[in-house]
């Protein structure tokens, strides 16, 4: 039986529970996701990739470390899925007003409509993830791990339709 | 992975899972997509090969109304494996949540997964209407929406498959 991902992460979190104080020996940096990215290779394989190194240190492998590095990397790709999002709207916006044909749909509500549904889907994916993690503490990060590849997936999606606009 | 594909294509093939071949002059069949997860290939490489196929062998095959009744066989072959896998799932996090395991914040695992379930079909439903969105009134509106529901059909229905594995 293949096992769930962050199961052995997790261990490492319990063997270490005690430590988790402060996350001061923590440090975020995109860079390699980044790096990962420009080479080619698919955004399931780069996402997480920093968050990893980040974790990479003493208190990384805490429950609270953990959490701290995966909260970095939601926030780095939230950012890039933001910036996208007002990318495409308003190119998606310029497009309906030239070219919007009577009788079919608005591209750039279209695309507000498509976000939303992602947004209620994203939570309820991440908290079917969570529901795993009945009682324990990996919960946190199992939803985290899960809140961070799904925005990476989004972002990079509405980065790759909006460039050929 | 390997196995449920071998064996969602036999079903299809005996008629019993999803659209058959020869409807109307469609000639679609679910052997490539068999063939590639066979050899290891990726998902997002084999995803679309049975479609791909019936677009080459059918008559007028490079024609939107054709590719778009290509695309949605293939979307039947996926829609009859996510069906499996979703079921097989449900009843095992049903078992899990009446033994108390799933009992959390979370409200149960199977709820949880019906929920997700729900609210996937109302994100792919939007995704591609955005898709076509950006076609306007073009002949690729139409064969641009069934590539997306195909494609975001055998996603959730791989996604499922993996969380089955789990079990």
């Amino acid at each position: 039986m293949p096992l769930r991902p962050l199961t052995l992460a997790w261990a490492f979190g319990l063997a270490a529970a005690g430590a988790a104080q402060a996350q001061d020996d923590l440090s975020f940096d995109p860079a390699a996701t980044v790096a990962c990215l420009a080479a080619g290779a698919d955004v399931g394989v780069c996402a997480g990739l920093s968050a990893s190194l980040c974790m990479d240190s003493p208190s990384g492998y805490t429950t609270v470390g953990m959490g701290w590095c995966l909260g970095a990397e939601l926030d780095y790709w939230d950012g890039r899925l933001n910036a996208a999002y007002q990318t495409a709207r308003d190119q998606l916006q310029k497009n309906d007003d030239e070219y919007w044909v009577e009788g079919t749909p608005k591209q750039a509500d279209s695309l507000r409509d498509m976000q939303r549904a992602w947004i209620t889907f994203r939570d309820a994916r991440c908290t079917f993830e969570r529901s795993f993690w009945s009682n324990g503490t990996g919960g946190g990060p199992a939803q985290l791990q899960c809140l961070m590849t799904e925005t990476a997936q989004q972002a990079v999606y509405i980065e790759a339709n909006s460039t050929w606009e | 992975m390997g196995v449920t594909r071998a064996a969602a294509g036999i079903l299809i093939a005996l008629g019993l899972g999803g659209p058959g071949a020869a409807q109307d002059g469609l000639v679609f069949s679910p052997d490539a997509l068999v063939a590639c997860f066979g050899a290891g290939g990726e998902a997002d490489a084999c995803i679309g090969a049975a479609a791909q196929a019936c677009i080459n062998a059918t008559q007028d095959g490079f024609t939107p109304p054709v590719m778009v009744r290509c695309f949605a066989a293939e979307q039947g072959y996926w829609d009859a494996a996510l069906t499996t896998a979703y079921q097989a799932l449900l009843d095992d996090l049903a078992a899990q949540d009446a033994a108390g395991q799933g009992a959390s914040a979370s409200g149960g695992r199977a709820p949880a997964l019906r929920k997700m379930q729900r609210n996937w079909v109302a994100y792919r439903d939007a995704r591609c209407d955005y898709e076509r969105s950006l076609w306007g009134d073009g002949p690729d509106a139409g064969p641009a929406s069934a590539v997306c529901l195909m494609a975001e059909t055998a996603r959730q229905a791989l996604f499922l498959e993996e969380q089955l594995a789990f079990e």
